[in-house]
């Protein structure tokens, strides 16, 4: 027991020196004009503006991921249809490439449609890079899920879809949020993509955001930091609201 | 329970045209997968043989001149050199760590769960973020790492922890120890749990000291999440850009290049066609790891 409580005490003394740097941050971001600095970042450097990008960018990702994931996942675990291992297994390929492998090309799209600097250029790719992911999840989930709920709901005359709807979508709730979490972090933290195709500055994204300020500010960490802080925000109060569900979704494709 | 023969047929026909719906289902996942990755990954393959349209506009043929290139120039070969440091300064440690943190903090109790939450934080942030605090902290005058070592009489051990060609590198390791040891704990974690009490029970009974139990006991049982972490730490280091290019953006003089962030500045130079082939290169490496974990699966669904 005595060795318990030692290991106990270690732990938290490695959680201190682990808080340290975010104390700061907060610590830093106050300084010279406490709560001041986070409106004046708001307020002259338009920080709403790149916060708003971000969050359009990261719902409508979201929203594809699991619309599209959750018709394909059902569809690859009940119904039969030309092609389906092949299809799948394609679309699993997506879990292995790392985005460095596309980069060249999918400038050379982006640019040939007229893309750079709007929000679908960005929400495409995210989702495309997303969906592989979903789709082991909620497929793994469907597998779980009897067939006979979709016989049972043809036999009645109701149709693949509304068996779909009403009856499997339903059951995936919990599957459905641990994909959301996980698309929803990937695209709010994204760097290279954004860095990349927002070229125009009112389209930035908060990732992107950091380097024009540290221009703009120049010796000003106070008002960087309190960005900072507001840039991690959302994540940090959905993190605080269900950690368990975080820690479930981000753990979820490691362990299989 | 087998249906009555009308019904039967409805579930037959309702069977065939269930056939062709599949398709129409998986149609529009199917589609944006293909249109923006696996088109790419094809057309980044024949970009790799293709000229920079920088030097080349016509874009000709140009067979392995761009793989030359990678294998040639200095800035290159550190990028792949420090893909393999950085993976052997951070794989190991986040896993050890993790670990022992994930045994110290076995069990119930409203003061572990606390300190799980907190040191699973870091990795839900953005890393951009942590990569411009640490930039903060660890610069060289007035950052608080310095400041706080020469407040304590140790300014001796003050250094440029960025600009320095010789620390560049570990000090980035080091942020990313920072943001994934939590990643490890709460794998381990999830391990430990699925662990018998009984056993632990048993070799503690036995006269097995706790260190004694964690070798020899739990570390055996915890096989796959340390092969997930490390096949994950892997593909992660392979990856590895934001952090690198906002600490450092790779320098300095190449010292913490990465294959990623000398691919971005390539591109932006207009060199497609290298910067294709350094994506190639990440690709097949990538794949290499891919088929070992696929190999090892097959191995272990004969056993």
């Amino acid at each position: 027991m005595r060795s318990g409580r030692l290991a106990l005490l270690l732990a938290a003394a490695v959680t201190v020196l682990w808080m340290l740097p975010l104390a700061q941050l907060v610590t830093v971001s106050l300084r010279d004009g406490g709560l001041d600095n986070y409106a004046a970042v708001l307020r002259q450097q338009g920080l709403g503006r790149y916060l708003l990008n971000s969050a359009v960018v990261t719902a409508v990702t979201v929203v594809l991921v699991l619309a599209l994931g959750s018709v394909a996942a059902f569809a690859f675990s009940k119904l039969r249809f030309p092609g389906r291992t092949a299809l799948y297994v394609l679309v699993l390929t997506g879990l292995m490439i790392p985005v460095a492998a596309i980069l060249v090309p999918l400038t050379e799209l982006e640019t040939a449609l007229g893309w750079q600097s709007t929000y679908q250029g960005l929400f495409m790719p995210y989702a495309a890079l997303s969906l592989p992911f979903a789709l082991v999840i909620l497929r793994n989930t469907y597998d779980s899920l009897p067939d006979e709920l979709l016989e049972a709901a043809v036999v009645d005359g109701a149709g693949t879809w509304r068996a779909f709807v009403r009856v499997y979508l339903p059951l995936t709730a919990p599957a459905l949020v641990m994909v959301g979490i996980w698309t929803f972090l990937n695209s709010w933290n994204e760097f290279l993509l954004a860095l990349m195709f927002m070229v125009s500055p009112d389209m930035r994204t908060v990732t992107v955001v950091p380097a024009s300020f540290q221009l703009e500010f120049f010796v000003d960490v106070p008002k960087i930091f309190a960005a900072l802080v507001l840039i991690q925000l959302p994540v940090v109060v959905l993190y605080g609201l269900m950690q368990r569900t975080f820690e479930r979704g981000l753990t979820a494709g490691a362990i299989k | 329970m087998r249906p009555s023969p009308p019904e039967r047929a409805a579930v037959v026909e309702a069977g065939w045209r269930r056939g062709a719906k599949g398709l129409l289902y998986v149609a529009p996942a199917v589609l944006l997968f293909g249109v923006f990755v696996a088109w790419p990954v094809a057309k980044n393959l024949q970009t790799s043989f293709l000229g920079n349209s920088e030097l080349d506009p016509t874009l000709s043929f140009v067979g392995l001149d761009n793989f030359r290139w990678l294998l040639e120039t200095r800035a290159s070969r550190l990028a792949f050199r420090n893909v393999v440091l950085f993976g052997v300064l951070t794989v190991p440690v986040q896993m050890a760590l993790g670990l022992l943190l994930a045994v110290a903090l076995r069990g119930r109790g409203a003061g572990r769960a606390l300190l799980r939450t907190l040191l699973f934080l870091p990795v839900v942030l953005t890393p951009v973020v942590v990569g411009y605090l640490f930039a903060d902290l660890l610069e060289t005058t007035n950052g608080s790492v310095n400041s706080t070592l020469r407040a304590i009489g140790l300014d001796a051990l003050a250094h440029p922890w960025l600009a320095d060609p010789a620390t560049a590198l570990p000090v980035v390791a080091a942020v990313n120890v920072w943001m994934w040891t939590g990643f490890s704990m709460a794998i381990y974690q999830a391990a430990i749990t699925g662990l018998d009490d009984e056993v632990l029970e048993a070799a503690a009974l036995d006269g097995a000291s706790r260190w004694q139990v964690v070798r020899y006991v739990v570390a055996p049982l915890l096989r796959p999440a340390h092969y997930a972490l490390l096949i994950l730490g892997v593909i992660g280091t392979l990856k590895a850009f934001d952090l690198v290019y906002v600490l450092t953006g790779g320098g300095p003089d190449h010292a913490s290049e990465t294959p990623t962030t000398l691919l971005f500045s390539t591109l932006l130079n207009g060199r497609d066609g290298r910067a294709a082939a350094l994506g190639t290169a990440v690709f097949v490496l990538a794949l290499i790891v891919t088929v070992l974990q696929l190999r090892r699966y097959l191995k272990e669904d004969r056993r």
